[in-house]
């Protein structure tokens, strides 16, 4: 088997893979590493308020008469109002509307509000880097695309792709060290980081994609495409005032008996036309949910046809599930932590790489590793902040930010900065978990709660042992 | 479960025959041992399939390949004795020279990146609505086609040396675009 590369594309692709890398790493480093958190982001919201106790078993006239008390205290809806219904990865039942939403009790009123601004802050850092909504889902979608590039450039560099298919040397020379670890996670987490690419690529770009298409194969028409891929208004005959969700569970039992429902949304809330769409999961495909609906009497109506549709409905709704790798359950969720950490690696050795063979040590150094090491500990430095009740996360995460790169660049020694912020991410991430169970009394009512806790300690535990690996490390070679 | 624990056991013999032979340790079966090694690994898919059908066989196949190979690549690592650099000196960051080295490049992106995004938009519109298919199927094709033409059009236009050259050919390939698709 022989794969060859001509040495001059080789050397022009590895400048292409540099400028693209340069360009997009800071922005790069910060969506991989919220990303690798955002894949456990139901189970983050869980550790947020652990007091709510978690259930999988509801009774839909429950839930009904937790929507009527809804309706009862809000005269208009603006956006959508949705029902989450308890499943075994979020076992919590919650009702959303008007920007607000609400814990639903087993009595079936609306209890504690839903309140997770730390989880917030991780997925709206990874969604759309805390930019304006629009304008920053567009900008991650970018990065999405510049992975692909960086992904075809890395290969066309990569001469040796196969001859040193499992070469990773680890101390000695720092920069082998270094290119090994950015080589051998890239090349065989290669589809992985491709698939990441083109299914995050997709939440900014098939707006503009679809104008397009909606030009040329609707007449420019784009409710007719959006009919055809997302499904049109339904025909829902008027509602006479009874509604009735428990006739909606059991019709949609008797359509799909194996599917499990999701979410309720409720369409034109309130009003005389309202209908409810179920989203159910099928357990054999991808799809976030096919979507079941009926009028508010509880009449099945139709079902969208994601499940069952065109192929192309099919992809197009699959995108989530693996973006996240909300599937197959708590070993895939591993795995996906584990190869989004990878990606972030990628990220740091990458530019590392080109900061060691620039033989020189300037500012860019102080800001890179500010960006690195300064980023945990912003983060839960500003969890510990917002907590005591004053600040918001986001704020208080890029002052901190802010903070550390001027300390950086004052300091102007990035080996003992990388250090003092390695020890300093280790404490606050303890100190994080720490606080975090102190706040809810030593005792949380939600499992999920104390594993995530755990999870915590055991990075902190990582950092720590990374910590005093570094003190082993030659000065000159930490850089 | 048999066909999990077999698919997992046939992965993991297809990387091990791999690694074996990428160590020098098969080379009486030189020939033989990259295509049985990749045959292994292309046959465990079918093994998830049959417990949870295509489409998740696919997924787990490609995680467990990559975890898999990740494993056996960390697990023989070479640890050598630390290599001490020499220490490399603290400039201050003289302005000019990285203007002039990074302004060109940082110019070209600027230009030539929302361009291929442009051209990679116009281009999948207009090539993928030709195909005999429902609608619904070629927009899913562009959504996912999109991007990887995007990031290829990025890698050529910051690999060219000749840097008029690809916002040139971009130019003239979206206006051969656009006029397929509005003229």
């Amino acid at each position: 088997m022989t794969f060859s590369v001509s040495k001059a594309a080789s050397k022009q692709a590895m400048g292409s893979h540099s400028w693209l890398g340069l360009l997009v790493a800071v922005f790069m480093y910060w969506v991989c590493l919220s990303g690798t958190l955002a894949v456990l982001a139901p189970d983050l919201t869980r550790w947020e308020q652990p007091q709510i106790a978690p259930g999988v078993s509801y009774d839909p006239a429950t839930l009904q008469k937790a929507y009527e008390q809804l309706l009862s205290e809000h005269d208009s809806f603006t956006g959508l109002v949705t029902m989450r219904l308890p499943t075994p990865d979020v076992p919590k039942a919650y009702l959303s509307a008007n920007g607000q939403a609400w814990f639903i009790t087993e009595q079936g009123t609306l209890g504690t509000p839903k309140s997770h601004p730390v989880t917030d802050f991780i997925a709206e850092l990874h969604a759309e880097l805390h930019l304006p909504h629009s304008i920053g889902e567009l900008v991650v979608s970018v990065l999405g695309v510049m992975l692909t590039g960086l992904i075809i450039s890395g290969i066309v560099a990569h001469r040796r792709i196969l001859k040193d298919a499992f070469r990773l040397r680890r101390q000695g020379n720092p920069v082998q060290s270094d290119a090994d670890l950015h080589n051998r996670l890239s090349v065989w987490g290669l589809p992985f980081y491709l698939m990441i690419a083109l299914t995050g690529a997709y939440f900014g770009l098939a707006g503009p994609l679809n104008k397009y298409y909606a030009e040329v194969l609707y007449e420019g028409d784009q409710m007719a495409l959006f009919a055809d891929v997302y499904g049109g208004v339904p025909a829902a005959p008027a509602y006479n005032g009874k509604l009735d969700l428990p006739e909606a569970f059991r019709q949609l039992h008797q359509q799909a008996p194996s599917a499990q429902p999701l979410f309720i949304t409720f369409e034109k809330a309130g009003q005389d036309d309202q209908y409810l769409l179920m989203g159910a999961r099928h357990h054999d495909k991808f799809i976030y949910s096919e979507q079941y609906r009926f009028d508010a009497m509880g009449n099945y109506l139709d079902k969208v046809g994601f499940a069952g549709g065109e192929p192309g409905q099919e992809a197009i709704f699959s995108v989530y599930r693996l973006h996240f790798g909300h599937f197959g359950g708590p070993l895939v969720l591993l795995v996906y932590i584990g190869l989004g950490f990878a990606l972030t690696v990628i990220t740091i050795s990458g530019i590392n790489l080109w900061l060691r063979k620039r033989h020189q040590t300037d500012v860019v150094n102080d800001y890179w590793v500010a960006v690195v090491w300064g980023t945990p500990v912003a983060f839960a430095c500003a969890a510990l902040l917002h907590w005591t009740g004053f600040v918001a996360v986001t704020g208080a995460f890029w002052a901190m930010l802010a903070l550390l790169a001027v300390y950086s660049a004052i300091k102007r020694n990035p080996a003992q900065v990388r250090r003092q912020l390695v020890a300093a991410s280790a404490l606050t991430i303890l100190l994080m978990a720490a606080v975090h169970w102190l706040r809810f009394d030593l005792a949380y009512t939600d499992p999920m709660a104390g594993f995530i806790n755990v999870g915590w300690v055991v990075i902190a535990l990582l950092l720590g042992g990374y910590w005093r690996s570094l003190a082993t490390v030659p000065v000159a070679n930490r850089g | 479960m048999v066909g999990i624990l077999a698919a997992l056991l046939l992965t993991s013999v297809g990387l091990g025959i791999l690694l074996a032979g990428w160590r020098g340790q098969l080379r009486r079966v030189q020939q033989w041992y990259k295509p049985v090694g990749w045959a292994c690994i292309a046959l465990s898919p079918w093994l998830w399939h049959t417990a949870y059908g295509w489409r998740f066989a696919l997924a787990y196949w490609v995680l467990t390949v990559i975890c898999c190979a990740l494993l056996m690549t960390y697990l023989q690592r070479d640890i050598r004795p630390a290599i001490s650099l020499k220490p490399r000196p603290r400039v201050a960051v003289p302005a000019a020279p990285i203007v002039r080295a990074t302004g060109k490049h940082l110019l070209s992106a600027i230009v030539v990146l929302p361009l291929a995004g442009m051209v990679s938009m116009l281009s999948t519109v207009a090539v993928t609505r030709h195909l005999p298919w429902a609608s619904v199927n070629i927009i899913a094709l562009g959504v996912y086609l999109m991007p990887l033409w995007w990031g290829a059009l990025a890698y050529w236009a910051m690999a060219d040396t000749k840097r008029w050259r690809p916002p040139a050919c971009l130019a003239m390939l979206g206006a051969v675009c656009y006029s397929l698709l509005y003229l």
